[in-house]
């Protein structure tokens, strides 16, 4: 089967490196060592699914996407929807399409496991991640969230943002 | 492994009846031995030797139990003990077999070849020993013995096609080239129509083998040639190896000078293989066009229109073309479709234009590159941007432009920092600055990108060790080794022959020696404080100095010692090819590992151990012969020496533990006595230590021409013979010209040496004197004892002064000729002004 030029692959253990190095450079966001590490991590009881993938353009790596399904609240059997923790493009390969593929996969996830809801986080003063998730169906929910980040260099307040189907 | 205990059962019981009893219980414990039952066997001996303690053929086999049982040590002296109880070789043919059989597997190959030479000769009927005969002497390039060996046994078994072919090699060995032939032939003959498809290939080997030595054999004599590609002709349809079948055939038309029909052999080798630049440079030769550039301009655009897509086609005529424009328009078509394409290697492939001739290529390529660098938008071609600026990169790096070629890294990493090779070439790049720390950190940021890259790693490793981190190199290379029995990595790369990291450590090792040394010396310099605590506290601080340079010392060049075992592993597993490759038939093969193992001991590598402990061995012996002169040592009674003989007692007990924890952290080999050489360079006689597992075995396998004459030269000055260092000097002269400065350098060593007040034998040095006279008479050689005389000035006059390896010498070497080291020190630091700065800071750090 012919390959495209932007693939998508599974994250391992072993390239979690350059994985974390997409996040890190693109995000003004700081991430603790567990938030990676807990794509691996056995011992970890709390049974949360994760979604996550790496994004190539070539054999370049260069987008990262890492999502889990949302518990209930009251701790019922059914989930909430998904929750993009991040999805990140380097700078310099973006409109290329390769955040829609890797949003499209996501997509693709909420259908396998029946879900209707995706949810995502973004800096409010992000006017470019808030348009392109706009543009793809996304619908800000409720008001803005003062301080929702802390360890950040960018703003620390940030929106909901939801994609129903 | 079987198979060579094999032989010996089967011989002595065709000939038990007749024998006294003791004989009849060593054939029952032979029988024993060969079933690998060691234990019975060793008791059945022992009670024969209760009865007749000196029944050689029985200590024989006793030893050779306990060395199968592992205990080797006892096993040496039950054989030498057997070996004692015989006059000369005479002794039954059982026991010398044992005894060859004994010294084949301590890897005593001549002693083996020996006793099993003697077994035969003592009546011995077992016609096997032939084979492991003639197997021995091939082991030692004792071609004469071995065909008359490999004829016996070919005698006695003709029906198997490897002695044929064993035959026939081992006359090749002895330049009977026509006897091999008719050996093979004679073989083809009997063989005609009887071969197999499973024999098809074996066959085609030893054909081709054939028409080798009848090459050979015919070396320019026109007409053996041409039988010799009458034989080519006929055996075409047998042979595999078509690329060798069409090599050789070109080859002949050649030599005949029949140039046209070796033109169409090399094109069709060519349409083989359109990638092979050899090909096209033998097309060149034997189209008489290689000295024409016109011509050979419109080959390579012909042969580039046949074959679009290789490489040699489009890149040698950028070799050629001296024209600037044509250069420019050649190589832009050469280069821009490959950054086009985002070919990461794009400048591996240009490199070697660089070498030939920088001063036309360089800025070529360069305005190339960066007129297409500026064309190429870093988002709308991602791919383009990022090896374009790889490419620059590596390119300033070439041409030391620095600051250039951090810039275009830099850009590269900014924009994609995902990729490897960019972390690769930044560290590289900080790496010629001499910034070795921040390189090795930056090289391990990619590494950690992704962890299963095993180059990353290796490459890692190598930057840690570099900035002398060896313990972090060590944590880095375990990641991809077993480390099931130790605390580390280091005793399975032991076990895996890995030279380039033990090397390397080596070399880190004494690097952190001399730097320890050096620490140590600028404190025993400093003035004794007179507070009783902060002379504790330098009395602590001496004492581990002194720990950590005596550690270091020892750990380097016990390192280095592992070298010299890798290499006689390499030659000693050539043995099984001896008869493995005559099975095989694969005869060509087997001769081109014959040719190898003649010169293993020259190998790089090697070559790199061997110079690092000569460093450290004439260290050892100059330090030796000062301590020898200075009979008062200085008084080691330091005032707060004289502790309690409980603070004392406690202090030897806190260092001996560490030493145990050093040496299980550190160890290379499993059960080793001498984890931190301290034997090693405690030696009194370095010199011979350093001929012994390090230099004999470099001298066997060079050739003259490419012999160290520097390293010979410091080595036989050492050993006190100056005729032999002339020698090496002259030969030096001879390659590198009589105004190299490291002529002028090694001159003044040796005159040093010559002097009136050096203590060496007065006719050495007088005989000295006369060859100096003769190879060099414009050396001033009677101003040797004027103190007055300025052998710097005469240097500096008469040598290339520039030469930074020879200022070295003279530097390192501390001659009584040149009291004046400022002046060299100032020359030096001149001399350094040329070099890049990781060379300067080497310098800087560890020479002066």
């Amino acid at each position: 089967m012919p390959r495209g030029l932007v693939n998508l692959d599974n994250v391992y253990q072993n390239n979690l490196g350059t994985f974390s190095k997409i996040i890190e450079v693109v995000l003004p966001v700081f991430y603790p060592e567990k938030f990676y590490n807990e794509l691996f991590d056995a011992k970890d009881k709390s049974k949360q699914v994760f979604f996550s993938k790496m994004a190539y353009y070539g054999e370049i790596a260069v987008g990262a996407l890492k999502a889990k399904l949302l518990p209930s609240k009251s701790g019922g059997v059914a989930a909430l929807g998904v929750y993009i923790e991040v999805l990140a493009v380097l700078d310099p390969y973006r409109e290329k399409g390769i955040g829609s593929q890797l949003l499209q996969y996501i997509e693709d996830e909420c259908k396998e496991h029946f879900q209707h809801n995706i949810y995502v986080h973004v800096a409010a003063n992000n006017e470019d991640s808030l348009k392109w998730y706009q543009k793809r169906g996304f619908e800000i929910e409720g008001e803005i969230l003062k301080g929702y980040y802390k360890e950040t260099d960018g703003s620390t307040d940030a929106y909901v943002l939801k994609k129903h189907f | 492994m079987s198979r060579r205990k094999g032989g010996v059962v089967q011989r002595a019981s065709s000939a038990a009846i007749g024998r006294s009893k003791d004989d009849n219980n060593l054939i029952e414990a032979l029988k024993l031995y060969e079933g690998k039952n060691y234990k019975k066997s060793l008791k059945l001996l022992d009670t024969i030797l209760k009865k007749n303690s000196s029944h050689v053929d029985s200590l024989a086999l006793k030893g050779l139990n306990l060395y199968f049982t592992g205990q080797k040590e006892d096993a040496e002296s039950y054989v030498n003990k057997a070996i004692d109880k015989i006059k000369d070789t005479s002794a039954s043919p059982i026991g010398c077999h044992i005894l060859g059989i004994y010294m084949r597997n301590v890897k005593k190959y001549k002693e083996a070849a020996e006793w099993f030479q003697a077994s035969l000769d003592n009546g011995s009927t077992n016609k096997q020993i032939y084979r492991d005969l003639a197997t021995l002497y091939s082991q030692e390039h004792d071609y004469k013995k071995l065909l008359a060996s490999r004829k016996a046994y070919w005698e006695e078994f003709m029906g198997y096609r490897a002695n044929w072919t064993s035959l026939a090699i081992a006359h090749e060995l002895n330049g009977q080239r026509q006897e091999a032939v008719n050996v093979l032939s004679k073989f083809e003959e009997l063989a005609a129509g009887k071969l197999g498809d499973a024999e098809a290939y074996e066959h085609n080997e030893c054909l081709m083998y054939k028409n080798d030595v009848m090459y050979r054999a015919a070396k320019n004599d026109a007409a053996k040639l041409e039988s010799v590609l009458e034989n080519l002709d006929a055996i075409e349809p047998q042979v595999f190896d078509k690329y060798g079948w069409l090599e050789r055939r070109a080859a002949i038309f050649m030599k005949l000078n029949r140039k046209q029909e070796a033109s169409k052999v090399y094109r069709a080798l060519i349409k083989r293989n359109p990638d092979n630049a050899a090909y096209y440079k033998l097309l060149e030769v034997s189209l008489d066009i290689h000295g024409n550039s016109k011509l050979k301009k419109a080959l390579y655009e012909k042969l580039q229109k046949f074959y679009p897509r290789a490489d040699p086609p489009a890149f040698i005529p950028l070799t050629f073309i001296t024209d600037g424009d044509e250069l420019t328009q050649k190589m832009n078509d050469y280069i821009v479709p490959k950054l086009k394409r985002g070919v990461p290697a794009t400048f591996c492939n240009v490199k070697p234009l660089y070498k030939t001739n920088s001063a036309l290529v360089a800025p070529i390529i360069e305005k190339i590159v960066t007129a297409f660098y500026s064309s190429v938008d870093s988002k709308e071609q991602p791919t383009q941007f990022v090896w374009t600026c790889y490419f620059l990169s590596q390119h300033y790096l070439l041409l030391k432009d620095f600051s250039k070629a951090t810039e275009y890294a830099d850009k590269a990493l900014e924009h994609t920092p995902t990729l490897v090779e960019l972390y690769i070439l930044k560290a590289r790049v900080l790496k010629h600055i001499g910034l070795l720390s921040e390189a090795a950190e930056t090289i391990n940021n990619g590494r950690k990108l992704d962890l299963q890259d095993r180059f990353i790693n290796t490459k890692t490793v190598k930057y840690y060790l570099r900035a002398n981190l060896v313990e972090k190199a060590i944590e880095v290379v375990s990641i991809f080794t077993k480390n099931d029995e130790s605390e580390n990595g280091v005793v399975d790369l032991h076990l895996m022959e890995a030279s380039w990291f033990i090397v390397e450590q080596a070399e880190a090792y004494y690097r952190l020696h001399l730097e320890h040394q050096q620490r140590l010396q600028e404190l025993e310099n400093e003035e004794v404080p007179t507070d009783e605590e902060k002379q504790n506290e330098r009395a602590r601080c001496i004492k581990e100095l002194i720990y950590q340079t005596g550690k270091y010392k020892g750990l380097a060049l016990k390192r280095l010692h592992a070298i010299p075992k890798f290499y006689r592993q390499f030659e000693d597993d050539q043995l099984d090819f001896h008869s493995y490759c005559m099975r095989k038939g694969t005869p060509r093969a087997y001769l081109e590992m014959i040719n190898w193992g003649k010169r293993v001991y020259t190998l790089p590598l090697y070559v790199r151990a061997l110079k690092d402990a000569a460093k450290m061995y004439f260290s050892i012996f100059d330090h030796l012969a000062e301590s020898a002169d200075e009979e008062n040592e200085k008084p080691t009674t330091d005032s707060v020496a004289k502790k309690s003989n409980k603070k004392a007692k406690k202090e030897i007990a806190a260092m001996n533990k560490r030493k145990e924890e050093d040496k299980k952290k550190l160890k290379a080999y499993e059960n080793d006595e001498d984890v931190l050489g301290e034997k090693l360079i405690a030696t009194k006689t370095p010199l011979e230590d350093f001929a012994q597992y390090f230099y004999n075995a470099y001298l066997s396998d060079v050739k003259d021409t490419e012999k160290d004459y520097v390293l010979e030269f410091g080595y036989q000055l050492r050993c006190g013979k100056l005729a032999l260092s002339l020698g090496a000097l002259a030969k030096y002269a001879d390659v590198h010209g009589k105004s190299d400065g490291m002529v002028g350098a090694l001159t003044l060593c040796l005159l040093d040496k010559v002097k009136d007040s050096s203590p060496l034998d007065p006719i050495a040095k007088s005989l000295a004197l006369k060859g100096l006279e003769r190879h060099f008479p414009e050396v001033p050689l009677d101003k040797r004892d004027d103190a007055d005389y300025d052998w710097i000035e005469f240097f500096t006059s008469n040598y290339d002064a520039s030469n930074l390896e020879a200022l070295l010498t003279l530097y390192r070497a501390h001659l009584t000729l040149v009291s004046d080291t400022n002046g060299l020190k100032e020359m030096i630091m001149n001399a350094l002004g040329n070099q890049e700065p990781r060379i300067q800071n080497v310098i800087l750090k560890y020479e002066l």
